[in-house]
């Protein structure tokens, strides 16, 4: 799969929060980096198709962005997720199953492999406002990958979680990006830099960096300090 | 089975979209059912079937009713009118058990009459009927009727008089209790249908519905149909409640009563019951066309409390009759309002839409006008919804 960016730009009013970025990427795991007000968030609204581009195009392997197909194959996780407070964490997934567009008897399925995964059997039937910011940010997880996405878009999924739960989860982005597109919003460099094959940086709505990373190239974090000096 | 998405395996069309759409309407219904204001309205409007259906047995006595009924089927005429004359206390004012069984029948002399110092007595059958027709006519040329108008309904008018006495208590306590559920039904749609949609934007469950395959065109629709359910439903469990208790309480003799023993200048031809029957289609498409603009409205500003200060107003302003019947087209709106079509007294609206020459009635133009308006806000608010853009925060 190749997911393109194609001179995306998105402007409001006079402010441009995401300035002609070009890229692209395939199955791994891409870190995206820049401080807040970079238009991280604006970039992956926009790659979710919930936000439309003032220009430029976004396609998966010719699937333009706004298409159902698009978003069959897409797990997004947005940074600050809503829920229903009366609903457990089994009703929650299991909806966003059916909007999903999955068989029934196959979302009962994935939903429990799912809560299992993120470590939420026993919290299963719960009501989500019952949880803990932590727990909260797992049912987030757990509803991105319902679908078995193609492309997987997380904006800064660590937040809330501890770091045992940070672990648990890197390794799990790590085996999904085998076979999937995984864009990884995050400000803290060493939630992708063991798993990360790719990084992306920004500053301002620009794109600042864009490039493989693998150890040899250095630390991280000390790039990442330095390009936002 | 077709595939969608031939890259996914999970993605199916036909039979499974149906089960998602099953799956998404049970959800979309606990939604607003486990919502508290819901919980509460459903319980006031319990209060109100209740009271509205209380109301009557506390102000007048079951035996009042049953020496009425003793009259059913008399002929108001010359000789009921002068075997009642000699009873009146107080210019038909004043009852007791001797009297208490002419009270119906003083109560359509004195409509007709609507001059608090006509006596009663001074009156026979054929002047009263002659006065009756004299004034509605009159009103008819105030509400600004034509002449093709007023020849219409004087056709309708023809077969009326003489009215034949039938006790209504029961029919008329169900007729006036609709319209009072009516109200309830209208405050359920404008405060908890009007979060149907808002509440994903500020709970910013939104992003995620918008990023799915589902989370366009299916879910706005079965948003939209389960709101619906939830006012239709709650529209005909009222409607028999209401029924079942007046039944139990009143009996229900009065649905061959003709209309004219309640409202004597109505100039329909209808008994209580086929009122009713109005009154329901009245009530459903009333329902449909609260909870459509509703859900469509407070999609397209994104607004709950817009919307309910917009429905709770023009409520309001219907009860208030602030607009001459000179202008017709104005006043004519405003009695075409749903509390205002419901209610008993509009009975006695004259005017008529004349389409191509041919006259209807607001019992016949409201469910299509109220159905027309639902399907275009229905379709407002899908344009708003798939226009939506996930932006700040």
């Amino acid at each position: 799969m190749k997911l393109k960016v194609d001179r995306i730009t998105k402007q409001y009013k006079n402010k441009i929060a995401v300035d002609r970025i070009s890229f692209e990427l395939t199955e791994g795991v891409t870190g995206l980096l820049g401080a807040n007000g970079a238009g991280k968030t604006t970039l992956m609204r926009m790659m979710s198709g919930i936000l439309t581009p003032t220009s430029g195009e976004i396609t998966a392997d010719g699937i333009p962005v706004n298409s159902e197909e698009y978003r069959a194959i897409l797990g997004y996780l947005p940074q600050d997720f809503g829920y229903y407070p009366e609903f457990t964490a089994r009703e929650f997934v299991k909806y966003i199953a059916a909007l999903k567009g999955i068989e029934k008897k196959r979302a009962r399925k994935k939903t429990e492999e799912l809560l299992e995964l993120v470590g939420l059997t026993e919290s299963a039937g719960k009501k989500i406002k019952t949880f803990s910011g932590g727990m909260k940010q797992r049912v987030g997880i757990a509803q991105a990958l319902v679908n078995d996405p193609k492309i997987l878009i997380l904006d800064e999924p660590t937040a809330g979680l501890d770091p045992k739960e940070r672990v648990r989860f890197r390794n799990l982005i790590a085996d999904i990006s085998k076979d999937t597109v995984v864009l990884f919003s995050t400000h803290i460099v060493s939630d992708i830099e063991h798993i990360a094959s790719n990084v992306l940086m920004m500053r301002d709505g620009q794109l600042i960096h864009e490039g493989e990373w693998n150890g040899k190239q250095g630390d991280l974090e000390q790039f990442y300090m330095e390009e936002f000096k | 089975m077709e595939s969608r998405v031939t890259s996914s395996s999970f993605i199916w069309r036909n039979s499974s979209d149906m089960n998602n759409i099953g799956t998404l309407y049970k959800f979309e219904l606990k939604k607003i059912l486990k919502n508290r204001l819901t919980i509460a309205m459903l319980i006031i409007t319990l209060a109100v079937i209740i009271i509205e259906g209380l109301l009557p047995r506390l102000t007048t006595s079951r035996e009042a009713g049953v020496a009425q009924k003793t009259l059913d089927g008399r002929v108001i005429d010359d000789e009921l009118l002068n075997e009642m004359y000699p009873q009146l206390l107080g210019n038909g004012s004043e009852w007791n058990a001797d009297n208490i069984k002419y009270m119906g029948v003083a109560g359509v002399e004195a409509g007709i009459l609507s001059d608090d110092d006509a006596v009663l007595s001074d009156y026979g059958a054929a002047e009263l009927y002659e006065i009756r027709d004299e004034a509605i006519v009159g009103y008819m040329n105030r509400d600004g009727l034509t002449e093709d108008e007023i020849s219409w309904w004087q056709e309708q008018m023809a077969e009326q008089a003489p009215f034949t006495y039938v006790y209504n208590g029961g029919a008329l306590t169900l007729a006036q209790g609709l319209a009072g559920v009516l109200m309830c039904i209208m405050l359920i749609s404008a405060l908890c249908l009007s979060t149907v949609f808002t509440l994903e934007h500020r709970q910013r469950t939104d992003q995620l519905i918008l990023s799915c395959v589902n989370g366009r065109k299916e879910t706005y629709l079965v948003k939209m149909l389960a709101g619906l359910t939830i006012v239709i439903g709650c529209s005909v469990v009222t409607a028999v409640l209401l029924s079942a208790m007046v039944t139990g309480l009143y009996g229900m003799d009065g649905l061959n009563s003709a209309v004219q023993i309640e409202i004597p200048m109505s100039s329909y031809s209808l008994t209580m019951g086929q009122f009713i029957v109005r009154q329901m289609i009245v009530m459903i498409t009333s329902s449909i066309l609260f909870a459509a603009f509703s859900m469509a409205v407070s999609e397209i500003l994104k607004n709950s409390l817009a919307v309910t200060g917009i429905m709770v107003g023009l409520f309001i302003f219907g009860q208030l009759e602030v607009i001459p019947p000179q202008y017709r087209l104005l006043s004519h709106l405003n009695a075409m309002l749903p509390s205002n079509q419901i209610s008993i007294w509009s009975l006695s609206e004259y005017r008529l839409f004349n389409i191509g020459g041919h006259f209807f009635t607001g019992y016949v133009m409201s469910p299509v006008i109220y159905l027309a308006i639902s399907v275009v806000l229905v379709i407002a608010g899908a344009v708003s919804y798939n226009r939506f853009q996930v932006t700040g925060r």
